[in-house]
């Protein structure tokens, strides 16, 4: 990330919306990739019991179904985290 | 110090939360006006670190084999452990205050 300004120099406010909007793309990358690495390991466990010299086709049938679950669960954790968080403070 | 859960001193952090504080640290040289904006961002990261953790575990606790869809007791599994986390976290904590409290060193 280049430097926008001198230290503790202010910035116009295009290149504070610029610096933003380059902030969370990076963000959304990095949990991107935080979300492919888990599902690769997850679903190389449950997947590939016995590895042979390729993926033979049900290892690969296994492979896709098993990122769709991983996403399934990852939308389902989220959506109960955000009713608990929205239970508690409603508790207040 | 409400980043210290996300402080780069934690060790068992994902590398996506660890990531996101070092742009958000160098963020807050910049320029005073973006505090708010790396407030949001922090409480963001916060929420997906939480999710990609519970993920995992429940995942682990929850997931037979994987099929077409997600089976309705494997819902039930994951919802139950996502509550059940956040409950046994609170009672660490309540207890660990209480503990401290009652004068035991």
């Amino acid at each position: 990330m280049e430097s926008l300004g001198g230290a503790g120099g202010r910035m116009s406010s295009s290149q504070r919306e610029e610096l933003m909007d380059q902030v969370k793309q990076q963000i959304v990358i990095a949990n991107t990739q935080e979300l492919l690495t888990k599902m690769g390991e997850k679903c190389f466990t449950k997947c590939i019991s016995k590895p042979g010299s390729s993926l033979d086709s049900s290892e690969q049938k296994c492979l896709a179904m098993c990122m769709d679950r991983y996403m399934d669960s990852w939308n389902l954790v989220s959506r109960t985290y955000t009713n608990r968080l929205q239970r508690e403070k409603n508790f207040r | 110090q409400s980043y210290t859960v996300l402080s780069s001193r934690c060790y068992n952090i994902t590398s996506s939360s660890r990531i996101v504080m070092n742009i958000l640290d160098q963020l807050s040289s910049l320029d005073p006006l973006l505090s708010r904006f790396i407030e949001g961002e922090t409480q963001k990261q916060r929420f997906q670190f939480l999710v990609h953790e519970l993920t995992e575990k429940c995942w682990d606790k929850c997931m037979e084999r994987p099929s077409t869809r997600l089976e309705s007791r494997t819902e039930g599994c994951i919802v139950n452990c996502v509550e059940r986390f956040i409950d046994s976290s609170n009672f660490v904590a309540n207890r660990l205050q209480k503990v401290s409290t009652s004068g035991l060193e």
